[in-house]
C-alpha cells in the first residue's frame, strides 16, 4: 500500500475515533464502591454541578419531581448480595435510583430497570423498593457527591450530598458467621504451644519446649469456636484470636475485640501438623507461602 | 513498623508487592474456574534464574514452578491477572514478562502448588487449597 494512502487512512481513522475518546460532559460520570463483610456495594452516577444555581432543590429541581440523584443516565446502585436498605429488603441486583423531592421529606426509590435516562423516571410499581427519608441541610457541595461515610462489620452508611441537601441511606449486609469447629475436631488442637514469630522463623528450628514451660499460645475451645490466647503477639490486637477453618488442618487467625471478630488476618494461615490425631505443632505461613512462624505443643 | 511491613519483612519480599496484593483479597472470591493443563506443557518458557537477579526473593518460587509445570498450568491465578490477554494459567505468570517476579500471590500459589504436589496431593486437591488460601 502506498505510504500516502496509508497515512490518509490513518488520519481518517484517528478523526473518526476522536469523538469516542474525548467526551466533555457538564456532568461527568463517576463511581464509588464499598465492600462490607464480603458484600460489594457500587454506585455509578453523573455528577452535576450547581454552578451558581440556587436554590437547586425547590427550583432547579421542583418540589414533587422524581429526580435521579445524578445526571444524564440514571444513577445506579448495585449490590452483589441481598441487603437491607433503611429497613427494606433490597435483593441482589442493579437498580436505578430516584428521589421524589419534597420540602420536608423525600421518597427514595430503587427500580429494577437499571438503565434509564434522567427524564424518564419510573412509574410507581409495587416491585420497587421505596421508603421515606428526611434530608439534612448542609453547606454545599457544589458537585453532587455519593460517599460511604461509615463502615462497620455489619453495614455502612451511603450519603448523597448536593447543593445544600444530603440524604443518608443505612445499608445492612448479610453477616455470614464463620463455620463452627466440631468439638471432636477442636480436641486435636487444644492445648499449650511454644511459638516463635518473625523474620527468623523461616530458618529457625521449631521450638522444643519441655513440660512446664509457660505457653506462648494457648488454644482452647468454646461454643464451636477454636480460640487462641497469644501471650506476646507482635501486635496487641492479635492477643485474642479465633481460628477460622480454611481446610483440613488449616486455620486463618482472626483478631477478636470484646469477643467479636475485628479483623480476619487473610494473609496468614496456621498449618497444623497432626500425629496420632493430635496436633504436634504448626507453621504460620504468609501470603508468599513462606514460613513466618512456628509452634510446638508443650508436653 | 506496620503489620504489613512486619509481615513483608518476615517474608523477605518487597512490602510494595504485599500492599498491591492485599486489596484484591478482600473483595470476595473471583471466578474459581481453573484451566485445563495443556497437553505436553513444559517449563521451557519459565524465566531462567538469570532473569531474576533483581528479584532474589522470588527465585525459590520460580524454581518450584519449574518442577511442576503440568500442575501449575491447571491453576487459575487468584491475583487478578487471570483475565489479562495472553494469560492462560498460573504458569503464564512465570513466563514472558514474569509478573510473578513482583507479585507475592503468584509466588505463594506457585510455592504452595509445588509443596502440595510434593506431599502427593492431586491437582484437584491443590486447586482447592489455592482457592481456600487465595480465593
Amino acid at each position: 500500500m502506498p505510504l500516502a494512502r496509508l497515512s490518509c487512512l490513518t488520519v481518517i481513522a484517528l478523526g473518526a475515533a476522536a469523538p469516542l475518546l474525548a467526551q466533555v460532559r457538564a456532568s461527568e460520570r463517576a463511581g464509588v464502591y464499598q465492600v462490607v463483610n464480603g458484600t460489594r456495594i457500587t454506585v455509578d452516577y453523573g455528577r452535576p454541578q450547581a454552578r451558581g444555581r440556587s436554590p437547586v432543590f425547590g427550583a432547579v429541581i421542583p418540589w414533587g419531581k422524581v429526580w435521579t440523584p445524578g445526571a444524564n443516565w440514571a444513577t445506579t446502585l448495585e449490590v452483589d448480595r441481598d441487603v437491607v436498605m433503611n429497613g427494606r429488603a433490597l435483593p441482589k441486583g442493579t437498580y436505578s435510583v430516584w428521589m421524589e423531592v419534597q420540602p420536608s421529606q423525600w421518597t427514595v426509590i430503587f427500580d429494577s430497570k437499571a438503565k434509564a435516562f434522567h427524564n424518564s423516571p419510573p412509574k410507581p410499581d409495587s416491585a420497587q423498593v421505596r421508603f421515606v427519608v428526611t434530608p439534612e441541610d448542609l453547606t454545599g457541595p457544589d458537585l453532587l457527591t455519593w460517599s460511604f461515610t461509615e463502615v462497620t462489620s455489619a453495614g455502612c452508611s451511603l450519603r448523597m450530598a448536593w447543593a445544600g441537601k444530603s440524604v443518608t441511606l443505612r445499608i445492612m449486609v448479610p453477616v455470614v458467621p464463620p463455620p463452627p469447629v466440631p468439638e471432636e475436631v477442636a480436641g486435636r488442637y487444644t492445648g499449650n504451644y511454644a511459638i516463635i514469630f518473625g523474620p527468623s522463623a523461616a530458618t529457625a528450628p521449631a521450638p522444643a519446649p519441655t513440660a512446664g514451660d509457660s505457653p506462648g499460645l494457648v488454644v482452647s475451645y468454646a461454643n464451636g469456636r477454636l480460640l487462641g490466647e497469644w501471650a506476646n503477639p507482635p501486635f496487641d490486637v492479635w492477643k485474642h484470636l479465633r481460628f477460622i477453618p480454611l481446610a483440613d488442618t488449616w486455620f486463618r487467625p482472626a483478631a477478636l475485640v470484646d469477643g467479636a471478630i475485628f479483623d480476619e488476618v487473610t494473609d496468614l494461615v496456621f498449618e497444623f501438623a497432626l500425629a496420632d490425631g493430635r496436633a504436634t505443632g504448626f507453621e504460620i505461613r504468609g501470603p508468599g507461602d513462606r514460613v513466618v512462624g512456628r509452634g510446638s505443643r508443650i508436653p | 513498623m506496620s503489620r504489613r511491613q512486619f509481615i513483608a519483612a518476615c517474608c523477605g519480599t518487597a512490602a510494595v508487592g504485599a500492599a498491591t496484593a492485599r486489596p484484591l483479597w478482600g473483595e470476595g472470591r473471583r471466578d474459581p474456574g481453573h484451566p485445563t493443563p495443556r497437553p505436553g506443557i513444559t517449563a521451557a518458557n519459565v524465566l531462567p534464574d538469570s532473569a531474576l537477579v533483581d528479584f532474589p526473593a522470588c527465585t525459590s518460587a520460580f524454581q518450584a514452578v519449574r518442577q511442576v509445570p503440568q500442575i501449575v498450568d491447571g491453576i487459575r491465578c487468584q491475583c487478578g491477572c487471570a483475565d489479562l490477554p495472553g494469560f492462560y494459567s498460573l504458569l503464564s505468570c512465570y513466563e514472558n514478562a514474569g509478573m510473578a517476579r513482583m507479585c507475592e500471590i503468584c509466588q505463594g500459589e506457585g510455592r504452595l502448588a509445588a509443596r502440595l504436589h510434593g506431599q502427593g496431593k492431586t491437582l484437584d486437591e491443590i486447586r482447592a487449597a489455592i482457592d481456600a488460601r487465595y480465593g
